[in-house]
């Protein structure tokens, strides 16, 4: 579990804190998703979640681990991987099979298990054509799996991604979501998913809405989308299918509050 | 493009003897063989090595033609030092008197001399980048510097600088590529002008590219980090290239070599 409590964090002493009294607490083996306007500090809150970035004041737990001692951050590092927004500059090494080593030989890990795991991070997450190939002639989509490939070859138990598919065409975004629902399904993978896309939104079975540096909302995506007004006052898309239940809701049709997906509102809209 | 351009990654793949041997040990020979070059000081020396490098091009099964791509500058700087020498080189032997400039024996064999020195160090160094890949090149290093960590020389951080630099190269040139184009679709020109006026225009080329770089610096070392990142120590390496017995008896040769050469200069 990963406890986050009444976490302060502010870039410079002039400025207001991104981050002011957050209270979050992760249950193993959850799907949260993570929302909010931009600035409203989710890639801050993301950072601390392992020790990139420590509290002002507050702390964070991971499993019981203080990322505030400085020797906890390592067991810390390897229980909580990180996939960056940009595909670009979190590889490191010259190859694939190369890059998803690189946190194991950083851990200091025999190299007979070394091989072992990154085959079979290369198997899961179907990059075993591509281990020889150097980052750059990758694919966009193919480098967040490279990334979350190195990930599970630490065995990682938590995966925090923050906005993994923002620069991504939408096929490689599909790409990627796939092996994480995979992931999530067969491996019991928890992850913690900032995106500003609804339609990922979905995927989770809680999501956190950041405002100002707090929570402002702790729910269900059907919750979530059940109010579209409050969506496009936090500045976020609505999706247009649960805008028109909104609508329709509104003008007193109260059962279609909520619906997700076309079948669903149409199987509401026929029950009236 | 300026990728193409460049002689990076010219890593020429076969299955010959000189690129199976580790790299470390080519790193070796290569320096050992610049040393004899320059320790040498006749045309017995010059030749035989001569003869060693052009046997080692053959062996290597990289063609000729691949060699000399990256050789045309230097066959440029090749030609201005045999020049150089033969009409400064101090001599008594004139064969030939040109307004001011004497042209001497002693400055023909010295220029060519040089020049021959020039020309096959860059040879055999561009054997050893066109038979090992950068990355064995980078281990290489890191394998011969590791007993010079012991007296403070960062051998891990040289070596992860290098595979880092090498990793980061072509998506730089790729950016820079990109903004090129995107400066060209606004109009800029960068052909025009003489050169004060060209290395403005470079200017709005530059500025975005350092830009990026510095923000890629920062995310990198966010992303070494979160994956435990904290130097050499304590890391294991998971592809080490393991020195055979023909590594040994090719140094052993070279070595011999240079010991040749050097027993020649004294006596
Ligand atoms: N490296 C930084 N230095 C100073 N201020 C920053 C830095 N990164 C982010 N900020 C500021 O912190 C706030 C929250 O940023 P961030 O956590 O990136 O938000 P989000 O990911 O939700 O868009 C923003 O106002 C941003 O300007
Ligand atoms: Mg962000």
């Amino acid at each position: 579990m990963i406890e986050v409590k009444d976490l302060h964090y502010s870039y410079s002493k002039q400025e207001a804190p991104v981050l002011n009294g957050l209270d979050l607490r992760i249950e193993p083996g959850q799907w949260l998703a993570v929302v909010g306007r931009n600035g409203s500090g989710k890639s801050t809150l993301a950072r601390c979640l392992n020790g990139l970035f420590l509290p002002e004041s507050g702390s964070v737990l991971v499993d019981g681990m203080d990322t505030a001692e400085e020797s906890m951050l390592y067991p810390i590092r390897e229980r909580v991987a990180f996939v960056f927004q940009n595909p670009d500059n979190q590889l490191v090494a010259t190859s694939v099979e190369d890059d998803i080593a690189f946190g194991l030989e950083n851990l200091g890990i025999p190299r007979e298990e070394i091989t072992d795991r990154v085959e079979q991070a290369l198997s899961v997450m179907r990059l075993a054509d591509k281990r020889d190939k150097p980052p750059h002639l990758l694919s966009g989509g193919e480098k967040q799996r490279v990334a979350i490939a190195g990930a599970i070859a630490m065995a990682s138990t938590y995966l925090v991604l923050d906005e993994p598919t923002a620069m991504l065409d939408p096929l490689m975004r599909l790409e990627v979501i796939d092996s994480l629902t995979r992931l999530h399904r067969e491996q019991g993978l928890t992850i913690i998913y900032v995106t500003n896309i609804m339609e990922e939104v979905l995927l989770a079975d809680r999501v956190v809405l950041l405002d100002q540096g707090r929570v402002a909302k702790d729910c269900t995506p059907a919750e979530l989308f059940s109010d579209p007004a409050y969506l496009i006052e936090q500045g976020l898309d609505v999706p247009q299918i649960s805008y028109l239940a909104g609508r329709l809701a509104d003008a007193g049709y109260e059962s279609l509050r909520g619906a997700l997906a076309v079948d669903e509102l149409a199987d509401r809209l026929c029950r009236i | 493009m300026l990728k193409e351009k460049l002689l990076l990654g010219q890593y020429y793949p076969a299955d010959s003897p000189v690129h199976r041997l580790t790299a470390s040990c080519k790193i070796l020979v290569t320096i050992i063989y610049m040393v004899a070059l320059f320790v040498a000081d006749d045309w017995l020396g010059w030749g035989l090595l001569a003869a060693v490098g052009l046997a080692a091009v053959l062996i290597s099964k990289v063609p000729f033609k691949a060699i000399w791509r990256g050789m045309k500058i230097i066959v440029i700087f090749c030609v201005l030092t045999f020049l150089l020498n033969l009409f400064m080189y101090p001599g008594d032997h004139v064969l030939l008197t040109l307004g001011r400039f004497r042209l001497t024996a002693e400055g023909l064999t010295y220029g060519l001399a040089m020049a021959l020195r020039l020309f096959m160090l860059v040879v055999f160094a561009s054997l050893l980048t066109l038979t090992t890949t950068p990355i064995q090149l980078t281990d290489g290093l890191e394998t011969l510097l590791k007993p010079a960590s012991r007296i403070g020389v960062p051998a891990h951080e040289i070596a992860m600088m290098m595979s880092i630099a090498l990793r980061f190269i072509p998506t730089i040139l790729e950016e820079f590529d990109r903004i090129v184009l995107a400066q060209r679709a606004r109009g800029a020109d960068l052909k025009q002008g003489n050169i004060a006026q060209r290395v403005k225009n470079f200017v709005p080329l530059l500025v975005p590219l350092f830009v990026a770089a510095f923000r890629r610096a920062d995310d990198l070392s966010q992303a070494m980090e979160a994956k435990c990142y904290r130097g050499g120590a304590g890391r294991t390496r998971w592809k080490v290239v393991k020195w055979q017995s023909r590594d040994t008896v090719c140094l052993a040769l070279f070595l011999l070599l240079l010991a040749g050469a050097i027993l020649e200069r004294v006596l």
